[in-house]
């Protein structure tokens, strides 16, 4: 694309000189190892005449009178010049150039060379995109990029992933706005990594303003693979491989939960209830291992991706076609991913002065197993419910059939439930276009009309069979819940460029544009009962019940902008941006409808000053500085200022009992509703040195966002769901570095890059409000949101390890001398009296970390040596804590809801009589505090982790011409290859998918769906 | 330069053409809702927004607000029966912990049934002030919004009466709460409470028409007589725990009394009918809970409920709980139709169908047959009504009054109308196998004779006792062991002095036993949290 953009640019101007031509000169560009470069730009230097060269690498250009030297750019490669002399036939060779700061940037509406940016930018390619299999173009960019960190939502394929820029910028929605060739959208998820060709992430108000009231999280620009002119090019990209867990928590076995769970009885001198009696004592006496009930549900597998594209064209008119399969089966049985994705895209000069192009990326994608009872999407508890069902329950009697457990009857015969899940589907069919017409109007005057839409269709279909295995795990009625969302969106874009360059390299562009955007959408969901097992009768139609039941869901919203940015360059040295957009929203009433969203940056390229420029070890340094305003629209709902009633609150009346349907305001108003904006500032610098091959870029930045608009909790005595409001500050301060060197030795070449984010995340003020709880587990919240600390940390008693001995119990007394937990006995866990009250109770909750790291790091080494390469992704997480909440449970002291659950492995090492110096709590049968809310659940849950390691072998340039191909590659790759960390739950990756995407939910862990291990083999060939 | 024109014409067209739409582009109202502001100026949707007042009465279980998180189930008779001496837990000991917590006075703060009364009574409360703040600005029809307000002011007492017995004095809210205000709000006293009661059941007795009033389409509305019948409960209740506001036992004859002599009510002839479906909403009914059977088994568009589903017999379709004790049923007077149609024991045919009570899933022996009705379509979703205020208590409530009074032979005789009508009821239905046929009892010559010539605490006791036989099982008992100052005695000695710890003792008639205040609201919003917890 960036190549695209230069030979525009090179066209565009090119038109007015093409009669002066005299002679023509041919040539290929090739790379050091002779392999062709496409795309390349050859111009003839001081003048506007040039050429792009072919997929071959080979071009043909007239040359005018006076035509003395080429210059010869390509990404990735250092610009050279060549002289032409009385040559006709040249073969360029092009050094490689991995860090041009002279890349041309897509940025909002329009690109920039990055050395004239004076926002935050961050590029990715496509090769570093596709090095880790995943259908998910986010995920993809895990490890990349300093200060944007992306969390798998759960390893369940196609659950989607978070991404933060800059840290948790509101409590609200945090996701960044995605802008797919020049067309903004909340969602990238119908594309596949293969599809794109870069990435830019643009992080600092001076980037992101100019698209106002959606860029308060940052912005992620996205452009596609688009054709290049030449002969056509065919591209085959595959790979296949299996997935498997990482680990599997260690558990008791039936024995060993025997031993627990009596133990706990005759502990307190209490006789095992009659119906558990029997069990334990045949898991005791049989010394029984019983059911691994991770094992039951656990799975290798498979996953494979193929890819075909045909791309090429003339200059007049470009085009690519491709064709995407992905698959993937997960890791837990019944869950798996299927996506196809087809584009087609065409760009096009109409005229000398028109040029225009579309694209349409059709993607169709089925999810299996994702779904909970409700049909809520991501939410899989097959996991959760396997870690804790009690290992001496068998999930088939003698004669096969399922058994039922009367234990944990709450955990769902785990055999049974599993081959429900396969009835459990979501399809999501996407067609996102986008077409665009360039009119060049005067020498530096363009516009440019963008306009596109994008539709999605989305269908859960959860089919809950009838059975009966006991009074709690049956179903008395079959049901089946169809769901059919669809939505539309469109944006249209119209906007000036006008851009001069002056004699003195000085140089000015502006921007001016408006914009229309419009979001619409609905949903029909129908629930049918007692519907057959068939397959083939699992549809409303054959429903046998008389009612059925039907929701909808509708909105429509719209966003109205106008905006502008003007650069100046002075010399090349002296930087100036200012943007300033207006947005109006229909989210908002009133005076509170139209935002403001100002910026200005300004850079200072010092290597371009005379003291720098001849020192031939600085290749680039700029000096950055940005302010602006940004809005965050997408933290407010749809109708967030209405108070709208609910239908379907039934009761009945009468003498036929007949149902009387009620409408409640069940949620709360505001219509002071108003923007929740996020004033950035940063500084920052861009250095590159010894030709390049040593970058490096620092950035300290401070985001506050005010008028924060919140859910905000309210007490169950308001009587009423909490209304949406603008209810507080939260500032993030943090500093990104990003460090890279390339170089060779010999035939060995190799590259390096370091990544390092460090945020620091505060509520400054929730005005006046009261804390906010979040994260409910069995035992209550577990996170609280308050002014002072960063956002959702855990809350909770702080636990000092066990009473060893009933003395130290009983002398464990306040200044008063009154015992502080006057019924611990030994083996109790010991709280600390945070408040000094003498007591403990929930007054002495305290901090207890949380899950916003102290800093995150990425890391990148990529080696070639002849045919050969090998790349090797670190990622890490440090200074994190995760409330292990499955862990209340497998730590338990006593029985949580009377329900005696399975443990870890190492709750065998309890404290007894015989075991005095332990540090985990008794088993009680009695009502203690020891599974209070505590310390004894927030675990260190940093981590270290090989996302991937690659090893490639490209067939020798002798080998492939001999096959009339233009390249050949296989590679072997393994990702999550090992993780380092301490953390005792399935994975320290944790999201908040589980509590359906809350943000203060953040770090608990219930159980999620872990990262699987990939292992795969794939090849890429160019024909 | 003519193209160069043309382009920067249509280029700029296209920059004017959205600014005349500009307006009604971003105008956009919320699409397929009514809004408070014209939810009253319809008068379906009016009586729509006081049927979800009424949907709340009827939650057992269901999300927070209708909205949002899934709380867990509460009965009343997980409080006035479990935490008196007329049932035991039942089903499997493991089975649903929450209820043993209540039964033993061992209740954490965390315990999830009382989190969901709390919940939903005050969504209801909620739901209510909606009704109250807003219906006086609609445009509807003037004699239906004083109807309508007069539900809503009822169904706002009824929550909080079944607030304060369980969980003493409430903030007390007119109005909808603000979310700036939450976090400020204070416990107002018992007594205030009910004095918040009383004045909205009196309101609600001169808005509300009378039974017979009413279409036949809208039985099962609140009424004049269950506005009145309450407010005698109201009152009698606070005559026997916190009687600050003085009032006088002549009060409970007084409003009895009102509601006998609106000739709205009688007892209904078969005392073995009266749970069953003929004997929903029937002559006897003063106030009941509506359900119908439903397909959809969870949360507010339910219709159904699993209260008989939870007490049935674990060996049909039910979880088998709330076991009525061996010292109910030797309460009852020898012969007493009463008994058999409140007891299930192994081996009876119920409905036409054999029962075995499996003791791995009973605490007694017995089951309720109160409840005994047939398998529903699932489980959330039975159809039995749930009586909550009947006729005969009406005539018990005067009774007891007339006897406080003085009146013996007055209380007597209201008490032997109850008698009377027991004395011919027929078996429950269904005692053979494959019929559902009302058997005749036959009665022995002699059974529950007259009560005659008793005064003083003989003739309170044998109110009492009859109280205790003709509303067994009907979550009556522990509300009436407080009131009496009885409650104590009736428990183990463990249980009664976990059940002292969290009483309100001074200021008071008898000890109120108080159940702790669910942990979010007293942990983050500063409710003050009660005695002993």
């Amino acid at each position: 694309m960036r190549a695209f953009l230069q030979t525009a640019a090179v066209l565009v101007c090119s038109t007015s000189v093409a009669l002066a031509q005299q002679r023509t000169v041919q040539g290929v560009v090739t790379d050091t190892k002779g392999e062709a470069i496409p795309g390349a730009t050859i111009l003839v230097k001081g003048t506007t005449t040039g050429v792009t060269a072919g997929a071959d690498g080979k071009f043909q250009l007239g040359l005018p009178d006076g035509a003395s030297t080429l210059v010869v750019s390509s990404v990735g490669s250092k610009t050279q010049e060549v002289a032409i002399g009385s040559k006709t036939d040249f073969r360029i060779t092009m050094d490689a150039d991995a860090q041009s700061l002279n890349d041309v940037v897509v940025v909002g509406y329009g690109t920039a060379r990055k050395s004239d940016l004076t926002g935050s930018v961050a590029s990715v390619s496509n090769a570093q995109l596709t090095q880790v299999a995943t259908a998910d173009p986010v995920q993809a960019l895990q490890g990349r990029v300093a200060g944007v960190d992306i969390t798998a939502n759960s390893g369940q394929p196609g659950a989607g992933t978070r991404i933060r820029v800059r840290g948790v910028g509101t409590i609200n929605n945090s996701d960044p706005l995605y802008v797919v060739d020049g067309v903004q959208t909340g969602d990238i998820n119908f594309l596949l990594p293969t599809d794109i060709e870069s990435t830019e992430i643009l992080k600092d108000a001076s980037a992101t303003a100019i698209y106002g009231s959606r860029g308060a999280n940052g912005v992620v620009i996205i452009t596609t693979k688009h054709g290049k002119a030449g002969k056509t090019q065919f591209n085959l990209f595959g790979y296949t491989g299996f997935q498997e867990i990482r680990r599997q928590l260690p558990l008791t076995n039936a024995q060993q939960y025997a031993t627990l769970v009596s133990e706990a009885y005759t502990n307190d001198g209490v006789v095992v209830p009659a119906d558990l009696t029997p069990l334990l004592n045949s898991a005791l006496t049989g010394g029984a291992t019983g059911t691994d009930y991770q094992k039951l549900v656990l799975q290798k597998g498979l996953i494979t991706n193929y890819s075909l594209s045909a791309s090429g064209g003339t200059e007049q008119n470009r085009y690519l076609i491709s064709g995407n399969y992905f698959q993937q089966n997960g890791i837990i049985q019944q869950s798996g991913y299927r996506k196809y994705v087809v584009r087609l895209n065409d760009d096009a000069t109409l005229t000398k002065f028109l040029k225009a192009g579309v694209s349409a990326t059709f993607t169709n994608s089925n999810q299996t197993g994702g779904l909970d009872a409700n049909g809520n999407t991501g939410y899989s508890t097959v996991l959760q419910n396997a870690i804790q069902a009690n290992p001496i329950s068998s999930p088939y009697n003698a004669d096969g059939s399922y058994a039922y457990n009367n234990i944990t009857s709450f955990t769902p015969n785990l055999a049974r439930y599993l081959t429900e899940q396969q009835y459990n589907k979501t399809g999501n069919t996407t067609l996102f276009t986008s077409s665009y017409l360039d009119v060049a109007l005067f020498k530096n005057l363009s516009f440019r009309s963008t306009f596109g839409i994008n539709y999605n269709n989305f269908h859960p279909k959860v089919y809950l069979p009838q059975y009966y295995l006991g009074p709690n795990d049956r179903r008395t009625q079959s049901t089946l819940i169809e769901t059919r969302n669809e939505n539309i969106s469109w944006v249209w874009s119209n906007y000036f460029n006008y851009n001069k360059t002056f004699a003195d390299n000085s140089n000015l562009s502006f921007t001016l544009g408006q914009e229309a955007q419009r979001g619409y959408g609905s949903g029909i969901s129908v629930t049918g009962y007692d519907v057959p097992l068939d397959a083939s009768l699992q549809y409303i139609s054959s429903a046998r019940a008389a009612n059925s039941t039907i929701r909808s869901s509708q909105y429509d919203g719209s966003l109205l902008s106008y905006f502008g940015r003007a650069n100046y360059n002075f010399r090349d040295r002296y930087l100036v941006t200012g943007t300033l957009r207006f947005d109006q929203t229909s989210r908002f009433l009133g005076s509170n409808r139209t935002g403001v969203f100002p910026s200005v940056g300004a850079a200072w390229n010092i290597s371009n000053e005379n003291f720098l420029k001849d020192v031939a070890a600085v290749s680039q340094v700029k000096l950055r500085a940005s302010w602006g305003r940004v809005g965050n629209q997408n933290a407010a709902p749809n109708y967030g200022y209405a108070s709208t009633a609910v239908n379907n609150q039934n009761y009945v009346f009468g003498a036929d009992q007949s149902r009387a349907p009620g409408l409640a305001i069940a949620t709360l108003s505001n219509p002071a509703l108003k923007w929740e904006t996020a004033e950035t500032g940063n500084i920052g610098v861009d250095a590159a040195f010894l030709d390049n091959k040593l970058t490096f870029t620092a950035d300290y930045f401070q985001r506050t966002t005010k008028d924060m608009i919140a859910l905000l909790p309210v007490p169950d005595y308001l009587g009423q769901a909490p209304a949406s409001a603008n209810v507080g500050t939260l500032r993030n301060r943090g500093l990104e570095l990003a460090l890279s060197y390339r170089n060779e030795i010999g035939k060995l070449g190799y590259n390096v890059g370091v990544n390092f984010t460090k945020i620091n995340n505060v509520i400054t003020d929730l005005g006046g409000a009261n804390p906010i709880a979040s994260g409910n587990t069995q035992i209550g919240f577990t996170t609280r949101t308050d002014v002072g600390r960063e956002i959702a940390y855990f809350y909770g008693l702080q636990a000092l390890g066990v009473f060893h001995t009933q003395d130290e119990a009983a002398s464990y007394v306040s200044a008063g001398g009154t015992r502080i937990q006057p019924t611990a006995k030994a083996g109790d866990v010991k709280y600390q009296d945070t408040n000094g009250d003498g007591k403990i109770d929930a007054t002495d909750n305290t901090y207890l970390g949380s899950a916003t790291p102290s800093f995150t790091y990425g890391a990148s080494l990529n080696l070639s040596y002849s045919n050969f390469d090998f790349k090797i992704l670190l990622y890490g997480v440090q200074g994190v804590e995760a409330l292990n909440a499955a862990a209340i449970n497998l730590d338990k002291s006593s029985a949580i809801a009377n329900i005696w659950t399975n443990f870890y492995a190492d709750r065998m090492e309890r404290w007894t009589p015989s075991n005095p110096n332990s540090n985990q709590p008794r088993m009680t049968s009695a009502a203690t505090t020891n599974d209070a809310l505590s310390s004894r659940f927030v675990e260190n849950a940093s981590y270290l982790r090989a996302r991937n390691m690659e090893l490639g072998y490209s067939l020798p340039r002798t080998v492939i011409d001999k096959f009339k191909i233009n390249g050949f590659r296989v590679f072997a790759s393994v990702d999550n290859v090992f993780t380092v960390t301490k953390y005792r739950g399935l994975d320290p990756e944790i999201s908040s998918s589980g509590y359906y995407g809350n943000p203060l939910a953040y770090g608990v862990d219930y159980g999620n769906y872990p990262q699987p291990r990939t292992y795969r083999l794939g090849f890429n060939v160019q024909f | 330069m003519k193209t160069y024109s043309t382009a920067r014409m249509l280029a700029f067209a296209a920059l004017l053409g959205l600014a005349p739409g500009c307006k009604s582009f971003l105008d956009k109202d919320p699409l397929g809702t009514v809004t408070q502001v014209n939810l009253f100026n319809d008068a379906t949707n009016a009586v729509q927004a006081v049927n979800a007042v009424y949907e709340v009465a009827g939650w057992d279980q269901g999300p927070k607000f209708g909205v949002g998180d899934f709380v867990t189930v509460h009965f009343e008779w997980m409080f006035g029966d479990i935490l008196s001496d007329d049932a035991e837990k039942g089903s499997s000991p493991t089975d649903f912990g929450a209820v043993s917590e209540i039964k033993n006075w061992s209740v954490p703060t965390t315990n999830l049934i009382v989190a969901s009364l709390w919940t939903h009574s005050f969504t209801g409360i909620a739901r209510a002030n909606t009704v109250i703040n807003n219906i006086d600005a609609g445009s509807i029809d003037a004699a239906l919004k004083s109807r309508l307000k007069g539900e809503a002011l009822f169904l706002r007492a009824y929550f909080y009466f079944n607030l304060v017995k369980t969980f003493g004095g409430m903030p007390l809210f007119e109005q909808a709460v603000l979310p700036t205000e939450a976090g400020n709000v204070k416990r107002s006293t018992i007594a205030e409470t009910y004095a918040f009661i009383e004045k909205d059941l009196k309101a609600a007795a001169a808005l509300l028409p009378e039974k017979g009033a009413y279409a036949s389409s809208d039985l099962g509305r609140a009424t004049k007589g269950a506005a009145n019948g309450y407010l005698a409960r109201v009152i009698m209740y606070q005559l026997g725990t916190d009687n600050t506001n003085n009032h006088t036992w002549q009060e409970v004859y007084d409003l009895t009394n009102t509601v006998i002599t609106s000739a709205q009510y009688s007892l209904y002839p078969n005392y073995a009918a009266i749970h069953q479906d003929i004997g929903e909403n029937s002559s006897e009914s003063v106030f009941e809970i509506q359900f119908a059977a439903s397909n959809d088994s969870y949360g507010p568009i339910s219709t159904g409920t699993a209260n008989n589903v939870f007490q049935n017999n674990r060996a049909t379709f039910g979880y088998g709980f709330n076991n009525p004790t061996q010292s109910l049923y030797n309460e009852f007077e020898a012969n007493d139709p009463r008994r058999e149609v409140t007891f299930i024991k192994n081996g009876d045919v119920v409905l036409g169908v054999a029962n075995t009570v499996d003791p791995g899933f009973n605490a007694t022996g017995y089951l309720s047959r109160k409840v005994a009705i047939g398998a529903p379509p699932a489980p959330q979703s039975a159809s039995q009504n749930v009586r909550k205020l009947r006729y005969a208590d009406i005539l018990l409530m005067k009774a007891e009054a007339a006897a406080q009074l003085g009146r013996n032979s007055e209380a007597m005789a209201l008490v032997n109308q109850v008698r009377a009508r027991a004395r011919v009821s027929t078996r429950p239905p269904g005692t053979t196998v494959g019929s559902t046929a009302y058997a005749p009892a036959n009665v022995p010559a002699g059974t529950l004779p007259d009560i005659t010539g008793l005064s003083g605490a003989a003739l309170l006791n044998a109110i009492w006792h009859e109280r205790r036989v003709e509303f067994g099982e009907e979550s009556l008992r522990y509300w009436d062991l407080v009131r009496t100052g009885r409650y104590f005695s009736v428990l183990p000695a463990d249980v009664a002095a976990r059940a002292r710890t969290h009483s309100i003792t001074t200021g008071v008639v008898n000890p109120i036993p108080l159940l702790p205040i669910e942990l979010q609201d007293t942990q983050t919003w500063g409710i003050a949290q009660n005695p002993g917890y």
